[in-house]
């Protein structure tokens, strides 16, 4: 029976973190005690098989480097150094007699190597799944990097994420006016949670939210066109990041100006109107001067440039969630 | 019809003929694992070129130290990811030992190196690591991070994260039951 000291310390082997004396006696326990080595085994691999199917670049190009450190370069200058001597017959029989060998071994290494081709041909076949799997992964990386730069790039300047703190939450907007339409653009929020997460805690009305490539493309397109946007809250830091696309023009004397309501308030907070947009897409920063605020709910509505009511107009353009 | 043999029985068998000295055990060892090995070395380290520096040597290390391949402790890939991990760890522990030095001029040309776009596609293979260990709770979560992809003790964790000791590596191992039950299954 291994207690729950023994299995901390088979985590923190598996992890890497026992040092000194304390990883010495632990490899000692491991050998003398099968079910311990079982259990770093279990949990070894536990920890190392969701990362095996990440797909990154084939480099098999690095290959050669590494032959090339370990010296299993063939010199191919001496290979091709002519024989310049007389042959007799008794150096010729000698020579044949070596060909004969030499071919036979070149036989026997390549027949390792082909063994070796079957067998990683073997897994290729018996891989399939997971190489499709790989392949849409791959595609869908390359989409969602690149949309995850381009999103990055706009909130940089708003929040220094990846510093290992906070919780934040995000919210989906919609056009108010299409709202029977399917327009929500649920990769938009993922990725802003994937650019402030990095490892922190969450607060999303998006829990449990997924990637799918065919969504992402789907979106990007709707994108283009379609009024959509989201709002990304940083608790800890009190400050929200608007995100807005292909919002309608104003009406002349008015602007589009943002609200917001937390879950316990029954009216919303004005916060101000939207910066200058280009084709009505564009982000902004905001804060609202309200203690341990977290918003709930967004809107955006048109106000008349002489200054919003008291609470928001009907002329409502996007809201969320 | 001949029984199915896993992944890992073939890849233990190669690292065996490693140990005898079979490069083409190594090319095909390095042909299956090489691409996931990569991304994880990069969200180790933010930096594909020198992941990629630290996936040669790896390779150059399991080449070399294949007879110490113990399958009973782990799968074959578990044990590349280690040695490479251990390798990406020294990189960063030494970067960020290293001294400032640089003069203004070179301060600001790495200011132009680390603009929005490289910091963000540095940060790409970090992010999907994470995305790997979602499904734990917040502080387990955090101290696997903590202990694999930015190289803590967990000293170092329990000093960071201000919590005691013990907590730490309780979260370390819930973490990883956690991680055994939902994907142990998968392999073998």
């Amino acid at each position: 029976m291994i207690d729950t000291h023994t299995e901390e310390l088979a985590a923190l082997f598996v992890l890497d973190s026992l040092t000194g004396d304390e990883l010495k006696a632990f490899e000692r326990r491991l050998e003398a005690e099968p079910e311990l080595a079982e259990l770093v085994r279990q949990l070894s691999d536990g920890f190392h098989a969701p990362m095996r199917s990440v797909a990154g670049p084939d480099r098999m190009d690095l290959l050669a480097g590494i032959h090339e450190q370990l010296g299993l370069v063939e010199d191919k200058a001496d290979a091709r150094t002519p024989v310049r001597f007389k042959w007799t017959i008794g150096w010729a029989a000698a020579a044949a007699v070596l060909l004969v060998v030499n071919i036979q071994q070149f036989r026997i290494a390549r027949k390792g190597t082909e063994s070796m081709e079957r067998e990683l041909q073997a897994i290729r076949e018996s891989q399939v799944v997971l190489a499709e799997e790989n392949r849409t992964m791959r595609a869908f990386n390359q989409s969602w990097e690149t949309e995850y730069m381009n999103l990055a790039e706009r909130m940089l300047p708003f929040f220094e994420s990846r510093d290992g703190i906070g919780s934040f939450t995000v919210i989906d907007l919609v056009n108010v006016k299409n709202q029977s339409v399917d327009s929500k653009d649920p990769d938009l929020d993922d990725l802003a949670e994937y650019f402030l997460s990095a490892g922190t805690s969450m607060q999303s009305p998006q829990e449990g939210a997924t990637f799918a490539s065919v969504q992402l493309q789907n979106n990007l397109s709707t994108r283009e066109s379609a009024t959509v946007g989201f709002v990304a809250w940083r608790n800890d830091e009190g400050r929200g990041f608007l995100d807005v696309y292909n919002l309608p023009d104003s009406r002349l004397g008015f602007g589009p100006f943002l609200w917001v309501r937390s879950k316990e308030a029954s009216s919303y907070i004005p916060v101000g109107y939207l910066p200058p947009l280009e084709n009505g897409s564009g982000p902004m920063s905001f804060t609202v001067d309200h203690d341990n605020f977290v918003p709930a709910e967004i809107l955006i509505t048109e106000e008349s440039e002489d200054g919003p009511g008291k609470n928001p107009s009907s002329y409502q353009l996007m809201a969320g969630p | 019809m001949t029984a199915p043999v896993s992944e890992d029985t073939l890849a233990s068998g190669w690292i065996k003929r490693m140990s005898e000295g079979e490069v083409a055990a190594l090319d095909a060892l390095y042909r299956l694992y090489h691409r996931p090995m990569l991304t994880i070395f990069a969200g180790i380290l933010r930096d594909r070129s020198d992941a990629e520096e630290v996936l040669q040597d790896t390779f150059i290390r399991a080449y070399r130290e294949a007879s110490r391949f113990n399958p009973g402790l782990g799968s074959p890939f578990a044990w590349l990811v280690t040695i490479g991990k251990r390798l990406s760890i020294d990189r960063l522990r030494r970067r960020r030992a290293r001294p400032v030095t640089e003069s203004r001029e070179q301060l600001e040309s790495a200011g132009d190196e680390f603009d929005a776009h490289k910091r963000v596609q540095e940060g790409v293979e970090y992010h999907w690591i994470l995305s790997k260990l979602e499904c734990l709770p917040d502080r387990q979560r955090e101290a696997i991070r903590m202990a694999f992809l930015d190289g803590y003790t967990h000293h170092e964790i329990a000093e960071q994260c201000k919590r005691p000791l013990g907590t730490v590596k309780s979260d370390l191992r819930r973490g990883l039951a956690k991680l055994r039950d939902i994907y142990g299954e998968d392999h073998d």
